[in-house]
């Protein structure tokens, strides 16, 4: 249960009970301030080191904030002490009554709660400005309680391949849809792909916080791009989402430079959190990757989250419709979005009553979609959506049974961690290996799923290295920088396109039958179908290529297929089978058949074991290799 | 040089497949079908248009993406955050007033400030005038409230 709050203590009241404080000796007042400071250390105090988002790196003791905006010291950026100086002899400058807004006092509300709290200062030496404006917006804001929101995977961005955080916060008046979402994101106009790639992994776009109203929010994830989301209602009491909004405040308009892997959206969430809580210290918990399941274990083991919420995406919540319409429904349903039928058709049937309004719901939901995927152009789409409604709105209302909720899935946090190191053996060619594997980031397709986008492997920087038993030696099998492979299978309602995509390098036998290591790069689109209790199949079409080794010419270049299948035969054994043929015909002519069963039972959350029957035919030669390996998950 | 004019491609070429698909812009409205498009999830799972208006200001004085590109509503009895709400929300709005429940009704009634008991008759009449309230498929966020008025 949401737990309603109903004192709400506006920010600035402290002041008024810190006006009776003793007066300080006399004095320059900013000079004693300063004086006490220092002999506090105040500089080292860990909530100055939050609110400047200070963190000891590569280069030393550094704020993670780029904007020279940010700090009022030259130095501010790195040297804490120096700003809070700046900051303590800018609290006392002369106000400027045209302009209150750009005082230090105001521009920093939450420094300036910490610092005088902290020092005791006397408001009434201070030329206290009202900042009317902040106070406004906290007025208006009126929190009631905050969340961290989790939309799942989406396999057809690459931005969102991990799921993505954002906050919410509630205000008094008002329902979930109206409560604000606070996002942090990199502000770009880019629409290439590899520019957008390559600036967003080198930190060349800047990130920003903004905030919108969360059926925005919503419209992106859950309605257009099928995302179920995840909703974790915070512990914070109004009085901490206040700070927290005090903190946001100084945020607005600052940039940081924004970095896929660390610096990301949900990196900059870790220090909303702890300004709102001192001593939280979340931020300095993260580790050197920041994926947005991570930091939601994070908030969920320093027991910030109350309680936990599913939200199914309009996708999936299309599909239980469609699962609750018999045959002739679900068809006169997808005939009136289609436009093959009048709506009408639908009320004349013989249905019964209600589901027809069932049928029109899904007709209407469908409209959307089409809309949204630029299958329909919004002429037509405004057309029939309305004469869709139109006949809907005939129909008695839909009743609590209509949105009955089905169980919801294992929530993200449930999952297997994200990294994974594999203890295990394998036999070449007849001859004995130790195998020691590393992937620090994130699921295959046998991993699992619990928790995870089925269908999804994600892998990043999977390293395998092998010792031969016979003369002790090791070398480096494989190293893929990405493989990603997305198996979205198509059906009545849904025509998802399928895509895969790998870059590395592996151990590959050469002309002469020794072995190399060439560089890969295989990429394609294809076409996934459920197949009953057999699981998923799919096919793709492909581009594959060699590079660098002992390639001929260094590269080959040709056309491939891929079919596989993946069957989840039951919560506890996955096998994953598929057959790939490239056949090079530019640069290094030859051919390679690969065919592979994986197979993985899932012993525990983070422990599992693996098996594999690998056989490769290429440039004449055979080449099987059976592995099994003890996977941990940490 | 051959070796890196191969990195280099390989390396674009892989960004290229692996991005695949981005483009578009946030079109707000404040018709019916002005909703945010498939393929610009790039542009805001991680990232923003820089032309959103995400400033925290504008959130709480109430001038949100839909009504800054919309006539301006008259005074109605509605007060600002309704008329934000309908503006914002009118395609969803629409399929739960013709259903006669959902999610979005029952923030409209939250926001126009009507007590739990009487919610069922309301969601009644605003079923039952659909026609009337969504007049037509050019229909305007304006239109919809002045007619909510005249029905209830």
């Amino acid at each position: 249960m949401r737990r309603l709050l109903t004192a709400s203590i506006p920010l600035f009241f402290f002041l008024a009970a810190l006006s009776a404080h003793p007066v300080l000796a006399s004095g320059d007042p900013a000079r004693q301030a300063e004086a006490r400071a220092l002999e506090k250390r105040l500089y080292d105090h860990p909530y100055w080191r939050t609110l400047l988002h200070y963190q000891t790196g590569f280069r030393g003791l550094r704020s993670r904030v780029d904007d020279p905006g940010f700090f009022l010291s030259e130095n501010g950026a790195t040297d804490p002490r120096a700003e809070l100086l700046a900051f303590i002899r800018a609290l006392y400058a002369p106000l400027d009554p045209e302009n209150e807004k750009a005082h230090a006092a105001c521009r920093f509300p939450a420094r300036l709660r910490f610092v005088v709290e902290e020092l005791g200062l006397d408001p009434s030496q201070l030329p206290m400005p009202e900042c009317r404006f902040f106070r406004e917006m906290l007025d208006r804001l009126d929190p009631v309680s905050a969340s961290i929101v989790f939309p799942a995977a989406y396999m057809n961005s690459p931005a969102s391949l991990f799921g993505h955080t954002l906050l919410t916060i509630r205000t008094r008046q008002g329902t979930e849809l109206t409560s604000q979402a606070v996002n942090y994101a990199a502000v770009t106009t880019d629409t290439f792909g590899p520019s957008y790639a390559v600036k967003g992994i080198f930190g060349l776009y800047r990130g920003y916080f903004s905030m919108q109203p969360y059926y925005v929010k919503i419209q992106e994830y859950s309605d257009v791009s099928r995302r179920d989301i995840w909703q974790y209602t915070l512990n914070l009491s109004p009085e901490e989402i206040g700070r927290m909004f005090a903190h946001l405040y100084e945020m607005e308009g600052i940039w940081s430079d924004y970095f896929f892997f660390d610096e990301n959206c949900s990196h900059a969430l870790l220090f909303l959190l702890d300004a709102a809580r001192p001593g939280l210290g979340l931020a300095d918990q993260a580790g050197l990757w920041v994926i947005p399941v991570d930091t939601l274990r994070l908030a969920l083991e320093n027991g910030l989250a109350e309680d936990r919420q599913f939200r199914p995406s309009k996708a999936t919540r299309m599909q239980r419709m469609a699962d609750r319409l018999s045959g002739p429904g679900l068809g006169l349903a997808l005939s009136a979005a289609r436009g093959a039928e009048e709506p009408g058709a639908v009320l004349a049937s013989g249905l019964p009553d209600r589901e027809k309004g069932l049928a029109l719901d899904l007709s209407a939901e469908t409209l959307q979609f089409l809309l949204t995927s630029r299958k329909l152009t919004e002429e037509a789409y405004r057309k029939q959506y309305l004469s869709v409604l139109k006949a809907r709105s005939t129909l008695a209302a839909a009743g609590q049974e209509a949105e009955a909720p089905a169980p919801p899935p294992a929530p993200p946090e449930d999952g297997h961690r994200s990294a994974l190191l594999a203890f295990g053996g394998q036999s070449v060619d007849g001859e004995a290996h130790a195998t020691l594997r590393f992937l620090p980031a994130y699921h295959g397709l046998v991993d699992d799923a619990r928790g995870f986008a089925p269908g999804a492997q994600i892998f990043f920087g999977d390293f395998l290295a092998r010792m031969s038993l016979e003369d002790n030696n090791w070398e480096m099998e494989r190293m893929a920088f990405i493989d990603i492979l997305s198996i979205a299978p198509r059906d009545a309602l849904f025509s998802p396109v399928s895509w895969a995509a790998r870059l590395g390098f592996e151990r590959r036998v050469m002309d002469d039958g020794t072995d190399d290591l060439v560089g890969f790069l295989t990429a394609g689109r294809g076409w996934a179908w459920e197949v009953g209790p057999l699981g998923t199949a799919y096919g793709f079409a492909m581009g594959d290529s060699e590079f660098f080794g002992r390639v001929e010419q260094d590269f080959a270049l040709g056309p491939a297929v891929q079919a596989g299948l993946l069957s989840r035969i039951t919560d506890r054994f996955t096998i994953h089978a598929f057959s790939r043929y490239t056949h090079f015909v530019l640069g290094d002519y030859h051919d390679r058949l690969e065919t592979s069963v994986d197979a993985q039972v899932h012993l525990s959350r983070n422990h599992a074991v693996q098996a594999e029957a690998h056989l490769v035919r290429s440039r004449g030669f055979w080449t099987p290799e059976y592995s099994l390996a003890w996977n941990l998950y940490f | 040089m051959k070796k890196t004019a191969i990195v280099t491609t390989v390396f674009v070429a892989a960004l290229m497949l692996a991005t695949a698909g981005f483009a578009g812009q946030n079109n707000y409205g404040c018709g019916l079908g002005s909703m945010v498009f498939e393929n610009n999830d790039s542009v805001v799972s991680q990232t923003l248009a820089a032309t959103t208006n995400g400033t925290f200001a504008s959130q709480l004085f109430g001038i949100t993406s839909g009504t800054s590109n919309c006539e301006k509503p008259e005074s109605f009895v509605y007060n600002e955050k309704v008329k934000v709400f309908v503006a914002d929300n009118m395609d969803n709005l629409a399929a739960d007033m013709a259903r006669g429940s959902g999610e979005y009704l029952d923030t409209l009634a939250t926001l126009m400030d009507v007590p739990q008991a009487d919610r069922a008759s309301l969601y009644n009449t605003l079923q039952a005038n659909f026609s009337s309230i969504y007049t037509s498929d050019q229909v305007s966020s304006t239109d919809v409230l002045r007619n909510m008025d005249s029905v209830l």
